[in-house]
């Protein structure tokens, strides 16, 4: 199509060269409902634009103990999370729960490891799906399954982030130029359980393991999103948030963090923050005249983290206005200190 | 860290303008493949060949006629040339020959080849018609075809009428000259018969005339009576008429003669054309079946070509729900994105993309019901026929929405608002901004937008909006047929996010309630590992 000048009608003088298409290596960790309700629009932005296929620099993964899956319809097309979805089991959580509440003393003490990292007399649980508000089972929950069930898959998606040259070469034959820079998102709702509580975990690891040139962001959905819930849960949902904010916090301010537990993990001492920026997002517009359900407010973060991922303006966001704002995030700067049993 | 003092928080918003490229695409790929469909099934009176007009596919049935008849005939013209040379006594039984020789000839043997030969000729004809049915499904639709295969199934079924009540005068005429041959057969032997005629006798009735004519001279001489005397001439007259009747036989076995000339030959023409009518009568009705088996295989087309109306309804539905769908979502979009989509244009970018969509081709496949129809490549052609949406640019459409450079700015300025709120911080996060305690929280738009370098929409923005306390970058877009803004807000803190004083309120309760265990991670108390 002849390029056209909108204010006086005429062609463009100068012919517009070709766009080649582009990627932005990028990561999605997401973690619990919020984040479930956001993928599978970012799946069905990313594949709309690729024409349908998925990207192998483009790998995702959703936790979540509640195991209901999500998909959307777009154009004809259902987009599922089925395929990067990783249920969470909670008999391990469940198990332990009912030893604790027993009282089974042989039993509870393999869980004595976990003192000082859970609250263990104040674990609960339920058979319902999901962690039900129940902190410190969510904090139990997580360690528990953390070595068998989480930390591959964040593996997995770090080796994803930077294509092999194969992979790169392969893309590039068919038009896709590769950002030499990469980004991580994690996605999650920071006034329900399973994302808070699985928020500093995978920020740490994901910190501790990311690739150098690669840039770690949060988006935590703040409790304001929980307009269809009770009272009880908003105000729990809020101290919930507000609670993260503050370990979140002091492990930006030099608190280490031992993952997944002392006696078999590792410490991870963060010398610097452990994101590069948190995006907080409450789903309001025009500073609060406009309230975004929540299924839009999803599709928009998707469709932002796709433009990010698909254009070049991801790497100016990145490269100009990011690293401005973050001079000192050159890569990978962590420490990992393996601790012995 | 104090939380007052973390300001490592982001927010952000995306609103834009687009054209919903791929949603429009779909709809005028649907649109296409729809309007075949209907083009395909289309009623109109079908402006078809009557079946005698129609295309033979050989001349095997004349030629066959032709060779076997001719075959018949010529043995039958043979023994007619040598008639002369028969023997009357046996000529009856050297005809019989012929006829049970012609006879096995027209029999099961040949009447299987004939039966085949039709049945072939069918299947042939059958396939010329299957053409002439696609072609008319291709310029009149399907179920003008369909009709038009009716009326040519009722052709043959009043042809095979026809031929039947052809057969039964044959039944009739095969008769008639069956009494025919019997009759000649009968003359023939009572011919025969009559000329049997015992040649001694008439020898022995000249002898005795003869030794009668000597006595009469004998005695005439001795008595000396002249002969030109009165008794004279009446014995001569005597004698003569005597020799005459003795005589007389003979002249009718010359007659005779003659006569068994010509009754032989009606007798051969009258086994000839019994044997022909046998002959004519198995081919009338092989070809009354002929006409059985094209109307059956024509059965079986028209059949073919019914499933393929009712498949293409089915599709022509299935496309109508589809196509009303995507019509009734082409406005849906993300709640900040503003969809750039006038009426007119649909009409425009169908017009465009229908020039490169292969109708005829299309339409070729789906009449050949023969053939299945592939959808998916149709479906592929089509798409690829209005890929062209994914170029048109935003910029353009948006002129032609808001046709001033001041309405132009004016949507603008609503998408800026949205994105950065009315007071230039606002993303998707409500702030406080009284809450800041004097630190102001940065702002920067990203403007994306194809072709930056000479769009002057771009050029507008950055006029109107750069410099102005707000950092604003214009990027190349990724999609030329979007407009996206994102608006980045940083530099804020915990705090000052709307309602904060609610948040903190409900954490020193549960707090207080619950104590440590509201926190989702904790850490040891001593700093170190609990081992």
């Amino acid at each position: 199509m002849s390029p056209f000048n909108p204010l006086n009608g005429q062609a463009h003088a100068a012919p517009q060269e070709v766009l080649p298409r582009f990627v932005l290596p990028s990561a999605y960790v997401g973690l619990g409902g919020y984040a479930k309700a956001v993928f599978p629009y970012l799946d069905a932005f990313l594949q709309q634009h690729y024409g349908g296929e998925r990207l192998p620099c483009l790998p995702r993964v959703l936790f979540d103990f509640d195991p209901a899956p999500a998909e959307v319809s777009l154009d004809g097309t259902v987009y599922s999370i089925e395929s990067y979805f990783k249920r969470l089991p909670k008999k391990v959580l469940l198990d332990y729960y009912r030893k604790l509440r027993r009282k089974k003393t042989a039993e509870v003490e393999a869980l004595r490891c976990f003192a000082g990292y859970v609250r263990l007399e104040d674990v609960r649980a339920t058979d319902a799906p999901g962690l039900n508000l129940f902190m410190q089972g969510a904090n139990l929950a997580w360690r528990l399954v953390w070595q068998q069930y989480v930390e591959p898959e964040l593996k997995r998606v770090l080796q994803g982030l930077h294509p092999d040259p194969q992979t790169r070469s392969a893309l590039e034959r068919q038009g896709i130029r590769v950002s030499p820079r990469s980004t991580i998102w994690v996605i999650a709702g920071g006034g329900s359980t399973t994302g808070p509580s699985g928020l500093i975990p995978a920020l740490c690891t994901l910190k501790a393991r990311k690739p150098p040139q690669t840039n770690l962001f949060a988006i935590v959905f703040t409790p304001p999103c929980y307009r269809d819930k009770t009272t009880h849960h908003r105000r729990k949902g809020q101290a919930i948030f507000r609670a993260t904010m503050e370990q979140l916090l002091a492990i930006f301010g030099g608190q280490e963090f031992d993952q997944p537990y002392s006696t078999d993990g590792y410490r991870i001492s963060l010398h610097e923050e452990p994101f590069d920026q948190l995006f907080l997002v409450d789903g309001t517009m025009g500073g609060g005249l406009r309230e975004l359900p929540n299924e839009e407010l999803a599709q928009l973060v998707a469709l932002f983290l796709s433009k990010l991922a698909v254009g070049p303006v991801g790497e100016r966001i990145l490269g100009t206005i990011m690293g401005n704002l973050n001079p000192d995030v050159q890569g990978n700067n962590q420490e990992e200190e393996k601790h012995a049993a | 860290m104090p939380l007052d003092e973390f300001d490592h928080l982001a927010s952000f918003s995306i609103v834009g303008a687009q054209i919903p490229a791929d949603k429009v695409q779909r709809f005028l790929a649907t649109t296409a493949l729809l309007e075949t469909t209907e083009t395909i099934l289309r009623v109109e009176e079908p402006q078809g060949p009557k079946l005698a007009a129609t295309r033979e596919p050989n001349l095997a049935r004349v030629n066959y006629a032709d060779g076997v008849r001719s075959e018949v005939s010529g043995q039958w013209q043979r023994i007619t040339q040598e008639l002369d040379s028969i023997p009357s006594t046996q000529l009856l039984g050297r005809l019989d020959s012929v006829w049970a020789a012609t006879e096995k000839k027209i029999g099961e043997e040949v009447q299987e080849k004939i039966r085949q030969l039709f049945t072939t000729r069918a299947h042939s004809k059958a396939d010329i018609l299957k053409e002439e049915a696609s072609r008319l499904a291709r310029e009149q639709g399907l179920p003008a075809a369909d009709r038009w295969l009716e009326a040519i199934k009722d052709e043959c079924r009043r042809r095979r009428g026809d031929i039947g009540r052809e057969v039964s005068r044959y039944a009739d005429r095969k008769e008639r000259q069956s009494r025919e041959l019997e009759k000649h057969k009968e003359e023939w032997v009572q011919l025969l018969s009559s000329t049997e005629v015992e040649m001694g006798e008439v020898a022995r009735r000249f002898l005795m005339l003869a030794g009668g004519v000597m006595l009469a001279g004998l005695v005439f001489w001795f008595l000396a009576i002249p002969a030109t005397s009165a008794l004279g001439l009446s014995l001569v007259v005597l004698f003569v008429l005597l020799a005459l009747r003795t005589a007389r036989p003979l002249f009718r076995r010359l007659w005779l003669s003659n006569r068994l000339k010509t009754a032989a030959v009606q007798l051969a023409s009258a086994y000839r054309a019994l044997s022909l009518c046998s002959l004519d009568e198995a081919s009338k009705r092989q070809e009354g079946d002929y006409y059985e088996t094209l109307r059956d295989t024509l059965g079986r087309i028209q059949e073919a070509c019914r499933q393929r109306i009712a498949l293409i309804e089915e599709r022509r539905t299935e496309l109508q729900t589809r196509r009303q769908a995507q019509q009734e979502t082409l406005h849906d979009m993300p709640a900040t994105i503003r969809p750039l989509l006038r009426e007119a244009a649909l009409d425009e970018w169908y017009e465009r993309g229908r020039a490169q969509v292969p109708f005829s081709t299309w339409v070729q496949r789906v009449a050949a019901f023969a053939q299945e129809v592939d959808w998916a490549q149709m479906e592929q052609e089509a798409r690829e026929a209005f890929a062209f949406m994914h170029a048109i640019q935003a910029e353009d459409e948006l002129v032609r929405l808001y046709p001033t450079p001041e309405k132009q700015m004016e949507f603008l300025e609503s998408l800026r608002q949205a994105a950065l709120g009315v007071s230039d911080g606002e993303a998707f996060l409500a702030l406080d901004f009284a809450a800041m305690q004097g630190r102001q929280p940065q702002v920067h738009l990203i403007v994306e937008i194809d072709d930056p370098q000479h769009s002057a929409l771009a050029a507008a923005m950055q006029a109107r909006w750069a410099g102005n306390g707000v950092g604003m970058t214009v990027e190349r877009a990724s999609d030329p047929t979007a407009i996206t803004l994102f608006g980045l807000v940083y530099g804020y803190t915990l705090g000052s996010q709307r309602a904060w004083n609610e948040i903190e309120a409900a954490f020193e309760q549960v707090k207080k309630q619950e104590g440590l265990a509201i926190y989702p991670v904790l850490f040891p108390e001593n700093g170190g590992t609990a081992r």
